[in-house]
Protein backbone atom coordinates (compact mmCIF):
# COMPACT_ATOMS: atom_id res chain seq x y z
CA UNK A 1 0.00 0.00 0.00
CA UNK A 2 1.49 3.31 -1.03
CA UNK A 3 0.31 6.74 -0.02
CA UNK A 4 1.53 10.10 -1.19
CA UNK A 5 0.84 13.28 0.64
CA UNK A 6 2.12 16.81 0.47
CA UNK A 7 4.23 17.96 3.33
CA UNK A 8 5.31 21.49 3.93
CA UNK A 9 7.65 22.05 6.78
CA UNK A 10 5.82 23.92 9.50
CA UNK A 11 6.91 24.99 12.91
CA UNK A 12 9.79 27.08 14.11
CA UNK A 13 12.09 26.79 11.14
CA UNK A 14 9.86 28.31 8.53
CA UNK A 15 9.05 31.28 10.70
CA UNK A 16 12.66 32.25 11.26
CA UNK A 17 14.17 33.36 7.99
CA UNK A 18 17.73 32.20 7.71
CA UNK A 19 20.17 34.17 5.64
CA UNK A 20 23.43 32.67 4.52
CA UNK A 21 24.68 35.67 2.56
CA UNK A 22 28.10 37.05 3.43
CA UNK A 23 28.31 40.28 5.39
CA UNK A 24 31.17 42.51 4.28
CA UNK A 25 32.89 45.08 6.42
CA UNK A 26 36.22 46.86 6.19
CA UNK A 27 38.50 46.12 3.26
CA UNK A 28 37.48 42.76 1.86
CA UNK A 29 39.87 40.61 -0.03
CA UNK A 30 43.19 41.75 1.40
CA UNK A 31 43.40 38.94 3.89
CA UNK A 32 41.68 36.39 1.63
CA UNK A 33 44.31 36.81 -1.06
CA UNK A 34 47.08 36.02 1.36
CA UNK A 35 45.44 33.03 3.01
CA UNK A 36 47.59 29.97 3.41
CA UNK A 37 46.62 26.56 4.71
CA UNK A 38 47.19 26.08 8.45
CA UNK A 39 49.98 23.76 9.44
CA UNK A 40 48.84 20.18 9.69
CA UNK A 41 50.52 17.32 11.51
CA UNK A 42 49.17 14.93 8.90
CA UNK A 43 51.17 16.77 6.29
CA UNK A 44 54.28 16.59 8.46
CA UNK A 45 54.01 12.92 9.37
CA UNK A 46 52.33 11.32 6.36
CA UNK A 47 53.95 11.24 2.95
CA UNK A 48 51.76 8.64 1.34
CA UNK A 49 48.27 8.56 2.93
CA UNK A 50 47.05 5.55 0.90
CA UNK A 51 49.67 3.25 2.39
CA UNK A 52 50.09 4.79 5.85
CA UNK A 53 48.68 3.05 8.93
CA UNK A 54 48.84 3.74 12.66
CA UNK A 55 49.56 1.33 15.49
CA UNK A 56 49.99 1.63 19.23
CA UNK A 57 53.20 0.46 20.92
CA UNK A 58 53.05 -2.18 23.61
CA UNK A 59 56.05 -2.83 25.84
CA UNK A 60 59.49 -1.28 26.27
CA UNK A 61 61.69 -3.00 23.68
CA UNK A 62 62.33 0.24 21.74
CA UNK A 63 62.80 2.79 24.54
CA UNK A 64 66.36 3.73 23.51
CA UNK A 65 65.03 4.79 20.13
CA UNK A 66 62.60 7.09 21.98
CA UNK A 67 59.63 4.81 21.38
CA UNK A 68 57.62 4.21 24.53
CA UNK A 69 54.58 2.22 25.53
CA UNK A 70 51.32 3.68 24.11
CA UNK A 71 53.12 5.82 21.52
CA UNK A 72 51.48 5.84 18.12
CA UNK A 73 53.61 4.60 15.26
CA UNK A 74 53.20 6.08 11.80
CA UNK A 75 53.88 3.23 9.41
CA UNK A 76 54.37 3.77 5.69
CA UNK A 77 53.99 0.47 3.89
CA UNK A 78 55.13 1.85 0.53
CA UNK A 79 58.71 2.47 1.74
CA UNK A 80 61.31 -0.19 1.06
CA UNK A 81 63.09 -1.03 4.29
CA UNK A 82 66.83 -0.39 4.47
CA UNK A 83 69.46 -1.46 6.94
CA UNK A 84 68.94 0.51 10.17
CA UNK A 85 65.28 1.40 9.58
CA UNK A 86 62.77 0.91 12.35
CA UNK A 87 60.22 -1.47 10.90
CA UNK A 88 57.00 -3.21 11.70
CA UNK A 89 57.71 -6.80 10.81
CA UNK A 90 55.71 -9.98 10.71
CA UNK A 91 57.80 -12.62 12.41
CA UNK A 92 56.10 -15.99 12.00
CA UNK A 93 52.81 -14.17 11.44
CA UNK A 94 53.11 -11.99 14.55
CA UNK A 95 53.59 -8.25 14.56
CA UNK A 96 56.68 -6.73 16.13
CA UNK A 97 58.42 -3.35 15.99
CA UNK A 98 62.24 -3.50 15.86
CA UNK A 99 65.26 -2.07 14.08
CA UNK A 100 66.12 -3.99 10.92
CA UNK A 101 69.74 -4.99 10.41
CA UNK A 102 70.65 -6.39 7.02
CA UNK A 103 74.43 -5.89 7.08
CA UNK A 104 76.12 -8.92 8.52
CA UNK A 105 73.59 -11.42 9.78
CA UNK A 106 69.95 -10.55 9.08
CA UNK A 107 68.40 -9.65 12.41
CA UNK A 108 65.81 -7.63 14.27
CA UNK A 109 67.33 -5.50 16.97
CA UNK A 110 65.55 -4.18 20.04
CA UNK A 111 66.50 -0.74 21.38
CA UNK A 112 66.73 -1.91 24.97
CA UNK A 113 69.72 -3.85 26.37
CA UNK A 114 67.31 -6.13 28.23
CA UNK A 115 66.31 -7.71 24.91
CA UNK A 116 68.67 -9.71 22.71
CA UNK A 117 68.70 -9.54 18.91
CA UNK A 118 66.43 -11.87 17.00
CA UNK A 119 68.54 -13.65 14.41
CA UNK A 120 66.56 -14.53 11.33
CA UNK A 121 67.33 -18.08 10.37
CA UNK A 122 65.76 -20.46 7.92
CA UNK A 123 63.27 -21.52 10.58
CA UNK A 124 61.79 -18.03 10.78
CA UNK A 125 59.38 -16.48 8.38
CA UNK A 126 60.03 -12.75 8.17
CA UNK A 127 57.98 -10.21 6.23
CA UNK A 128 58.55 -6.48 6.47
CA UNK A 129 55.05 -5.07 6.92
CA UNK A 130 56.05 -1.40 6.82
CA UNK A 131 58.64 1.19 7.75
CA UNK A 132 58.07 3.35 10.83
CA UNK A 133 58.38 6.91 9.51
CA UNK A 134 57.05 8.88 12.45
CA UNK A 135 55.73 8.86 15.96
CA UNK A 136 52.90 10.62 17.76
CA UNK A 137 52.42 10.99 21.50
CA UNK A 138 49.92 12.69 23.76
CA UNK A 139 51.08 13.80 27.18
CA UNK B 1 52.45 -5.86 -37.49
CA UNK B 2 51.60 -4.16 -34.25
CA UNK B 3 47.93 -4.78 -33.49
CA UNK B 4 48.05 -3.25 -30.02
CA UNK B 5 45.05 -0.91 -29.70
CA UNK B 6 45.71 2.72 -28.73
CA UNK B 7 43.43 2.53 -25.67
CA UNK B 8 43.60 -0.46 -23.37
CA UNK B 9 41.18 -1.06 -20.53
CA UNK B 10 42.11 -2.89 -17.36
CA UNK B 11 39.82 -4.22 -14.68
CA UNK B 12 41.49 -4.68 -11.32
CA UNK B 13 39.57 -6.40 -8.56
CA UNK B 14 40.39 -7.61 -5.10
CA UNK B 15 40.02 -11.34 -4.46
CA UNK B 16 37.59 -12.11 -1.60
CA UNK B 17 37.65 -8.41 -0.73
CA UNK B 18 35.98 -8.43 2.71
CA UNK B 19 37.96 -11.46 3.86
CA UNK B 20 41.16 -9.88 2.55
CA UNK B 21 40.42 -6.70 4.54
CA UNK B 22 39.90 -8.75 7.70
CA UNK B 23 43.23 -10.49 7.14
CA UNK B 24 45.29 -7.29 6.87
CA UNK B 25 45.47 -6.84 10.64
CA UNK B 26 45.16 -10.54 11.43
CA UNK B 27 48.11 -12.15 9.63
CA UNK B 28 47.50 -15.29 11.69
CA UNK B 29 44.45 -15.92 9.47
CA UNK B 30 46.51 -16.11 6.27
CA UNK B 31 45.91 -19.80 5.48
CA UNK B 32 42.77 -20.37 7.53
CA UNK B 33 39.20 -20.63 6.27
CA UNK B 34 37.54 -17.23 6.83
CA UNK B 35 34.07 -15.92 5.98
CA UNK B 36 32.27 -12.58 6.33
CA UNK B 37 28.53 -12.31 6.98
CA UNK B 38 26.13 -9.71 5.60
CA UNK B 39 24.21 -7.12 7.63
CA UNK B 40 22.57 -8.61 10.69
CA UNK B 41 24.80 -11.68 10.32
CA UNK B 42 22.37 -13.05 7.73
CA UNK B 43 24.22 -14.51 4.73
CA UNK B 44 27.75 -15.42 3.75
CA UNK B 45 29.03 -12.63 1.50
CA UNK B 46 32.75 -13.24 1.29
CA UNK B 47 34.80 -16.44 1.53
CA UNK B 48 38.49 -17.24 1.51
CA UNK B 49 39.69 -19.95 -0.88
CA UNK B 50 40.09 -22.28 2.12
CA UNK B 51 36.43 -21.76 3.04
CA UNK B 52 35.35 -22.39 -0.57
CA UNK B 53 37.36 -25.63 -0.55
CA UNK B 54 35.21 -26.84 2.37
CA UNK B 55 32.18 -26.53 0.11
CA UNK B 56 30.78 -23.37 1.69
CA UNK B 57 28.94 -21.30 -0.88
CA UNK B 58 28.47 -17.59 -1.48
CA UNK B 59 25.14 -15.95 -0.45
CA UNK B 60 23.99 -18.91 1.64
CA UNK B 61 22.22 -18.05 4.93
CA UNK B 62 24.59 -18.44 7.86
CA UNK B 63 22.34 -20.87 9.75
CA UNK B 64 22.30 -23.26 6.76
CA UNK B 65 26.09 -23.52 6.73
CA UNK B 66 26.46 -23.38 10.51
CA UNK B 67 27.37 -27.02 11.00
CA UNK B 68 30.19 -27.04 8.39
CA UNK B 69 31.43 -23.73 9.81
CA UNK B 70 31.57 -24.99 13.37
CA UNK B 71 32.96 -28.40 12.49
CA UNK B 72 35.84 -26.88 10.53
CA UNK B 73 36.46 -23.94 12.88
CA UNK B 74 35.87 -21.46 10.07
CA UNK B 75 36.66 -17.96 11.34
CA UNK B 76 33.55 -15.82 10.99
CA UNK B 77 33.26 -12.02 10.89
CA UNK B 78 30.30 -9.66 10.86
CA UNK B 79 30.67 -7.07 8.13
CA UNK B 80 32.83 -4.09 9.11
CA UNK B 81 31.86 -1.59 6.41
CA UNK B 82 33.96 1.18 7.95
CA UNK B 83 37.09 -0.87 7.38
CA UNK B 84 36.08 -2.05 3.90
CA UNK B 85 35.24 1.49 2.79
CA UNK B 86 38.59 2.79 4.00
CA UNK B 87 40.50 0.01 2.25
CA UNK B 88 38.50 0.59 -0.92
CA UNK B 89 39.59 4.25 -0.92
CA UNK B 90 43.20 3.28 -0.39
CA UNK B 91 42.95 0.72 -3.21
CA UNK B 92 41.79 3.41 -5.65
CA UNK B 93 44.36 5.94 -4.43
CA UNK B 94 47.08 3.40 -5.09
CA UNK B 95 45.76 2.58 -8.58
CA UNK B 96 45.89 6.32 -9.38
CA UNK B 97 49.62 6.23 -8.68
CA UNK B 98 50.01 3.78 -11.57
CA UNK B 99 47.39 5.03 -14.01
CA UNK B 100 45.97 8.52 -14.53
CA UNK B 101 42.51 7.29 -15.58
CA UNK B 102 40.85 5.24 -12.86
CA UNK B 103 37.09 4.64 -12.66
CA UNK B 104 35.91 2.86 -9.50
CA UNK B 105 33.15 0.43 -10.46
CA UNK B 106 32.28 -1.11 -7.12
CA UNK B 107 33.75 -1.31 -3.64
CA UNK B 108 36.35 -3.87 -4.75
CA UNK B 109 36.85 -3.33 -8.47
CA UNK B 110 38.00 -0.46 -10.64
CA UNK B 111 38.57 0.10 -14.32
CA UNK B 112 41.73 1.73 -15.56
CA UNK B 113 42.35 3.11 -19.03
CA UNK B 114 45.84 3.20 -20.50
CA UNK B 115 46.29 5.42 -23.55
CA UNK B 116 49.35 5.21 -25.77
CA UNK B 117 51.22 3.14 -23.17
CA UNK B 118 54.58 2.30 -24.72
CA UNK B 119 56.03 -0.22 -22.28
CA UNK B 120 55.00 -3.78 -21.52
CA UNK B 121 51.53 -3.36 -20.02
CA UNK B 122 51.35 -6.89 -18.62
CA UNK B 123 54.56 -6.27 -16.71
CA UNK B 124 53.22 -2.92 -15.47
CA UNK B 125 50.03 -4.59 -14.21
CA UNK B 126 51.99 -7.38 -12.54
CA UNK B 127 53.88 -4.63 -10.73
CA UNK B 128 50.53 -3.08 -9.68
CA UNK B 129 49.28 -6.36 -8.21
CA UNK B 130 52.59 -6.86 -6.38
CA UNK B 131 52.45 -3.36 -4.93
CA UNK B 132 48.82 -3.78 -3.84
CA UNK B 133 49.83 -6.91 -2.01
CA UNK B 134 52.99 -5.43 -0.48
CA UNK B 135 51.62 -2.07 0.64
CA UNK B 136 47.95 -2.87 1.39
CA UNK B 137 48.00 -6.68 1.76
CA UNK B 138 45.31 -6.89 -0.92
CA UNK B 139 45.44 -9.82 -3.37
CA UNK B 140 44.21 -8.69 -6.79
CA UNK B 141 43.75 -9.83 -10.39
CA UNK B 142 43.89 -7.63 -13.49
CA UNK B 143 42.32 -8.28 -16.89
CA UNK B 144 43.53 -6.26 -19.90
CA UNK B 145 41.60 -5.85 -23.13
CA UNK B 146 40.56 -3.33 -25.80
CA UNK B 147 37.04 -2.98 -24.27
CA UNK B 148 35.57 -2.88 -20.78
CA UNK B 149 33.42 -5.99 -21.34
CA UNK B 150 36.49 -7.96 -22.47
CA UNK B 151 38.50 -6.59 -19.54
CA UNK B 152 35.80 -8.04 -17.25
CA UNK B 153 36.07 -11.40 -19.03
CA UNK B 154 39.86 -11.29 -18.76
CA UNK B 155 39.68 -10.51 -15.05
CA UNK B 156 37.28 -13.39 -14.48
CA UNK B 157 39.68 -15.74 -16.31
CA UNK B 158 42.72 -14.48 -14.40
CA UNK B 159 40.90 -15.08 -11.12
CA UNK B 160 39.92 -18.63 -12.07
CA UNK B 161 43.47 -19.41 -13.24
CA UNK B 162 45.62 -17.54 -10.73
CA UNK B 163 48.47 -20.04 -11.03
CA UNK B 164 48.93 -19.98 -14.80
CA UNK B 165 48.22 -16.25 -15.24
CA UNK B 166 49.91 -14.94 -12.07
CA UNK B 167 46.84 -12.75 -11.68
CA UNK B 168 47.24 -10.79 -14.95
CA UNK B 169 46.03 -11.63 -18.44
CA UNK B 170 45.96 -9.59 -21.65
CA UNK B 171 43.21 -10.30 -24.20
CA UNK B 172 44.37 -7.78 -26.81
CA UNK B 173 45.70 -10.60 -28.99
CA UNK B 174 42.80 -12.16 -31.01
CA UNK B 175 44.09 -15.75 -30.71
CA UNK B 176 44.36 -15.52 -26.96
CA UNK B 177 40.90 -13.90 -26.84
CA UNK B 178 39.29 -16.72 -28.84
CA UNK B 179 40.87 -19.33 -26.58
CA UNK B 180 39.51 -17.63 -23.46
CA UNK B 181 36.04 -16.71 -24.79
CA UNK B 182 35.42 -20.36 -25.70
CA UNK B 183 35.84 -21.30 -22.04
CA UNK B 184 33.56 -18.63 -20.57
CA UNK B 185 29.88 -19.57 -20.16
CA UNK B 186 27.58 -16.86 -21.50
CA UNK B 187 26.04 -15.99 -18.11
CA UNK B 188 29.45 -14.90 -16.83
CA UNK B 189 29.59 -12.01 -19.30
CA UNK B 190 29.08 -8.54 -17.86
CA UNK B 191 25.45 -7.47 -18.31
CA UNK B 192 24.16 -10.95 -19.18
CA UNK B 193 22.24 -12.18 -16.18
CA UNK B 194 20.88 -15.66 -15.62
CA UNK B 195 17.54 -14.61 -17.17
CA UNK B 196 19.09 -13.42 -20.42
CA UNK B 197 21.42 -16.39 -20.58
CA UNK B 198 18.46 -18.78 -20.58
CA UNK B 199 17.03 -16.99 -23.62
CA UNK B 200 20.45 -16.98 -25.29
CA UNK B 201 20.83 -20.70 -24.72
CA UNK B 202 17.58 -21.18 -26.67
CA UNK B 203 19.45 -19.56 -29.57
CA UNK B 204 22.28 -22.11 -28.96
CA UNK B 205 24.48 -19.35 -27.62
CA UNK B 206 26.25 -21.04 -24.73
CA UNK B 207 29.69 -19.50 -24.47
CA UNK B 208 31.13 -16.02 -24.74
CA UNK B 209 32.61 -17.12 -28.09
CA UNK B 210 29.11 -18.07 -29.39
CA UNK B 211 27.87 -14.60 -28.45
CA UNK B 212 30.94 -13.02 -30.06
CA UNK B 213 29.99 -14.75 -33.34
CA UNK B 214 26.26 -14.07 -33.15
CA UNK B 215 24.45 -11.75 -35.56
CA UNK B 216 24.10 -8.64 -33.42
CA UNK B 217 21.39 -7.13 -35.61
CA UNK B 218 19.18 -10.15 -34.95
CA UNK B 219 19.99 -10.07 -31.24
CA UNK B 220 19.30 -6.36 -31.05
CA UNK B 221 15.77 -6.95 -32.36
CA UNK B 222 15.22 -9.81 -29.93
CA UNK B 223 16.72 -8.13 -26.90
CA UNK B 224 17.90 -4.53 -26.80
CA UNK B 225 20.60 -2.21 -27.96
CA UNK B 226 22.59 -3.23 -24.88
CA UNK B 227 22.94 -6.75 -26.29
CA UNK B 228 24.30 -5.32 -29.55
CA UNK B 229 26.84 -3.31 -27.54
CA UNK B 230 27.89 -6.39 -25.61
CA UNK B 231 28.52 -8.33 -28.86
CA UNK B 232 30.53 -5.45 -30.32
CA UNK B 233 32.51 -5.09 -27.11
CA UNK B 234 33.31 -8.82 -27.19
CA UNK B 235 34.65 -8.26 -30.72
CA UNK B 236 36.96 -5.55 -29.42
CA UNK B 237 35.00 -2.44 -30.41
CA UNK B 238 34.58 -0.15 -27.39
CA UNK B 239 30.96 1.01 -26.94
CA UNK B 240 30.86 1.86 -23.23
CA UNK B 241 31.87 5.19 -21.74
CA UNK B 242 34.70 5.51 -19.31
CA UNK B 243 33.48 7.56 -16.35
CA UNK B 244 36.19 8.53 -13.92
CA UNK B 245 33.78 10.69 -11.93
CA UNK B 246 30.89 8.90 -10.23
CA UNK B 247 27.52 10.28 -11.37
CA UNK B 248 25.52 12.10 -8.71
CA UNK B 249 22.87 9.67 -7.50
CA UNK B 250 19.25 10.28 -8.56
CA UNK B 251 17.88 8.84 -5.33
CA UNK B 252 19.55 8.09 -2.04
CA UNK B 253 18.54 5.12 0.05
CA UNK B 254 19.43 3.85 3.48
CA UNK B 255 17.77 0.88 5.14
CA UNK B 256 18.55 -1.93 7.53
CA UNK B 257 16.95 -4.95 9.05
CA UNK B 258 16.47 -4.75 12.80
CA UNK B 259 18.44 -6.95 15.17
CA UNK B 260 15.11 -8.03 16.64
CA UNK B 261 11.54 -7.15 15.67
CA UNK B 262 10.36 -3.68 16.77
CA UNK B 263 6.83 -2.60 17.68
CA UNK B 264 7.37 0.66 19.56
CA UNK B 265 6.69 3.95 17.74
CA UNK B 266 9.69 5.73 19.30
CA UNK B 267 12.10 2.92 18.40
CA UNK B 268 10.93 3.11 14.80
CA UNK B 269 11.29 6.89 14.81
CA UNK B 270 14.85 6.51 16.06
CA UNK B 271 15.73 4.02 13.34
CA UNK B 272 14.18 6.15 10.59
CA UNK B 273 15.92 9.27 11.92
CA UNK B 274 19.21 7.41 11.79
CA UNK B 275 18.63 6.45 8.14
CA UNK B 276 17.60 10.01 7.26
CA UNK B 277 20.80 11.30 8.88
CA UNK B 278 22.94 8.94 6.78
CA UNK B 279 21.02 9.85 3.60
CA UNK B 280 21.45 13.58 4.27
CA UNK B 281 25.20 13.12 4.75
CA UNK B 282 25.41 11.39 1.37
CA UNK B 283 23.21 14.13 -0.11
CA UNK B 284 25.46 16.94 1.14
CA UNK B 285 28.54 15.00 0.20
CA UNK B 286 27.50 15.05 -3.45
CA UNK B 287 26.37 18.72 -3.17
CA UNK B 288 22.73 17.92 -3.81
CA UNK B 289 19.34 18.84 -2.43
CA UNK B 290 16.26 16.61 -2.19
CA UNK B 291 12.63 17.61 -2.44
CA UNK B 292 10.92 14.45 -1.18
CA UNK B 293 11.40 11.68 1.33
CA UNK B 294 9.85 8.23 1.38
CA UNK B 295 9.78 6.24 4.58
CA UNK B 296 8.91 2.62 4.62
CA UNK B 297 8.52 -0.14 7.14
CA UNK B 298 8.49 -3.83 6.56
CA UNK B 299 6.81 -6.49 8.64
CA UNK B 300 7.11 -10.06 7.53
CA UNK B 301 5.01 -12.85 8.88
CA UNK B 302 2.13 -11.88 11.06
CA UNK B 303 1.21 -14.52 13.62
CA UNK B 304 -2.33 -14.97 12.26
CA UNK B 305 -1.33 -15.38 8.64
CA UNK B 306 2.15 -16.69 7.96
CA UNK B 307 2.40 -15.35 4.43
CA UNK B 308 1.11 -11.92 5.19
CA UNK B 309 3.50 -9.15 4.28
CA UNK B 310 2.93 -5.65 5.50
CA UNK B 311 4.88 -2.84 3.87
CA UNK B 312 3.44 0.54 4.74
CA UNK B 313 5.16 3.51 3.13
CA UNK B 314 4.57 7.20 2.67
CA UNK B 315 6.14 9.91 0.55
CA UNK B 316 6.34 13.46 1.79
CA UNK B 317 7.17 16.35 -0.50
CA UNK B 318 8.80 19.60 0.47
CA UNK B 319 7.79 22.93 -0.98
CA UNK B 320 11.46 23.63 -1.57
CA UNK B 321 14.42 21.28 -1.99
CA UNK B 322 16.69 21.03 1.04
CA UNK B 323 19.64 19.18 2.56
CA UNK B 324 18.76 19.99 6.17
CA UNK B 325 18.68 16.85 8.33
CA UNK B 326 16.34 18.58 10.80
CA UNK B 327 13.64 19.05 8.18
CA UNK B 328 13.79 15.42 7.10
CA UNK B 329 13.49 14.32 10.71
CA UNK B 330 10.40 16.53 11.12
CA UNK B 331 8.97 14.91 8.01
CA UNK B 332 9.62 11.48 9.47
CA UNK B 333 7.56 12.32 12.55
CA UNK B 334 4.65 13.48 10.43
CA UNK B 335 4.90 10.50 8.10
CA UNK B 336 5.38 7.84 10.72
CA UNK B 337 2.30 9.03 12.63
CA UNK B 338 0.24 8.29 9.53
CA UNK B 339 1.62 4.86 8.65
CA UNK B 340 2.36 3.45 12.09
CA UNK B 341 0.07 0.85 13.51
CA UNK B 342 0.75 -0.70 16.90
CA UNK B 343 1.01 -4.43 17.60
CA UNK B 344 2.91 -5.18 14.42
CA UNK B 345 6.36 -6.66 14.59
CA UNK B 346 8.42 -4.60 12.18
CA UNK B 347 11.57 -6.22 10.79
CA UNK B 348 13.05 -3.43 8.74
CA UNK B 349 12.87 0.32 8.15
CA UNK B 350 14.27 2.54 5.46
CA UNK B 351 14.39 6.02 4.06
CA UNK B 352 14.74 7.20 0.49
CA UNK B 353 15.41 10.76 -0.65
CA UNK B 354 14.14 11.74 -4.09
CA UNK B 355 13.82 14.74 -6.36
CA UNK B 356 17.56 15.20 -6.19
CA UNK B 357 19.02 18.38 -7.65
CA UNK B 358 22.34 20.14 -7.47
CA UNK B 359 22.76 22.57 -4.57
CA UNK B 360 25.24 24.72 -6.47
CA UNK B 361 22.89 25.95 -9.16
CA UNK B 362 19.95 26.13 -6.79
CA UNK B 363 17.79 29.26 -7.03
CA UNK B 364 15.88 29.91 -3.87
CA UNK B 365 12.55 31.66 -3.91
CA UNK B 366 12.95 35.21 -2.65
CA UNK B 367 9.58 35.21 -0.98
CA UNK B 368 9.87 31.89 0.82
CA UNK B 369 12.05 31.85 3.90
CA UNK B 370 15.13 29.72 3.21
CA UNK B 371 14.56 26.19 4.42
CA UNK B 372 18.17 25.29 4.72
CA UNK B 373 20.81 25.96 7.29
CA UNK B 374 23.97 25.28 5.31
CA UNK B 375 26.36 26.56 8.00
CA UNK B 376 24.77 24.40 10.68
CA UNK B 377 24.89 21.33 8.43
CA UNK B 378 28.48 22.09 7.48
CA UNK B 379 29.50 22.31 11.15
CA UNK B 380 27.66 19.08 11.89
CA UNK B 381 29.47 17.28 9.07
CA UNK B 382 32.83 18.74 10.14
CA UNK B 383 32.41 17.65 13.76
CA UNK B 384 31.38 14.14 12.76
CA UNK B 385 34.16 13.75 10.24
CA UNK B 386 36.66 14.84 12.81
CA UNK B 387 35.46 13.18 15.98
CA UNK B 388 33.52 10.20 14.67
CA UNK B 389 30.10 9.26 13.41
CA UNK B 390 27.18 10.84 15.27
CA UNK B 391 29.31 12.72 17.82
CA UNK B 392 26.96 15.60 17.07
CA UNK B 393 23.45 14.58 16.09
CA UNK B 394 19.78 15.37 16.31
CA UNK B 395 18.19 14.12 19.52
CA UNK B 396 15.60 12.13 17.53
CA UNK B 397 18.30 9.58 16.81
CA UNK B 398 18.08 8.64 20.46
CA UNK B 399 20.75 6.92 22.45
CA UNK B 400 19.44 3.38 22.86
CA UNK B 401 19.85 1.98 19.34
CA UNK B 402 17.54 -0.88 20.30
CA UNK B 403 17.01 -1.52 16.63
CA UNK B 404 20.71 -2.05 15.89
CA UNK B 405 21.71 -5.06 13.88
CA UNK B 406 23.26 -8.21 15.12
CA UNK B 407 26.99 -7.99 14.54
CA UNK B 408 28.29 -10.54 16.96
CA UNK B 409 31.69 -11.03 15.38
CA UNK B 410 32.63 -7.51 14.37
CA UNK B 411 36.36 -6.87 13.99
CA UNK B 412 38.07 -3.70 15.22
CA UNK B 413 37.84 -0.40 13.33
CA UNK B 414 41.59 -0.55 12.75
CA UNK B 415 41.71 2.46 10.44
CA UNK B 416 38.95 4.69 11.75
CA UNK B 417 38.97 4.67 15.59
CA UNK B 418 41.95 5.51 17.77
CA UNK B 419 40.89 3.02 20.41
CA UNK B 420 40.81 0.26 17.82
CA UNK B 421 44.19 0.62 16.12
CA UNK B 422 46.61 -2.27 16.03
CA UNK B 423 48.90 -2.77 19.04
CA UNK B 424 52.42 -3.92 18.33
CA UNK B 425 54.83 -5.34 20.89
Amino acid sequence: MSKVSIFSPAGDYSEVPYYSGKVSAGFPGVVDEHMEDSLSLDQLLIKNPATTFFARVEGDSMINAGIFEDDILVIDRSQHAQDGDIVVALLDNEFTVKRLKTKGKLRLQAENPAYSDILITGEHQLTIWGVVTGLARNF
Amino acid sequence: MNNQPEKIYALCDVNSFYVSCERIFRPDLADKPVIVLSNNDGCIISLSDEAKALGIKMAVPYHEAKSIIERNKVITFSSNYGLYGDMSNRFNQLLRQFCDQVAPYSVDESFMCFEGFKEDLVKHCQHITQELRRTLSLPTCIGLAPTKTLAKVANHYAKKHKKSTHGVIDLCCPQQRQWVLKQIPVHKIWGIGSKLSVKLRHQTINTAWDLHNADFKVLQRMFSVNMERTVLELRGQPCLNFETMPQAKKSILNSRSFGKAMTNYYDLKEALSYHATRCCEKLRNQNSLASAITLYLYAKKNHQDRNYQYQPQITLKFTEATDDTGLFIQAIEQGLQRIYSPNIKYKKAGVMLMGISSSTGHQSDLFVPLKRRPELMQSLDNINQRYGKDMAKFASLGFSKKWAMRANSLSAHYTSRWNDILTIP
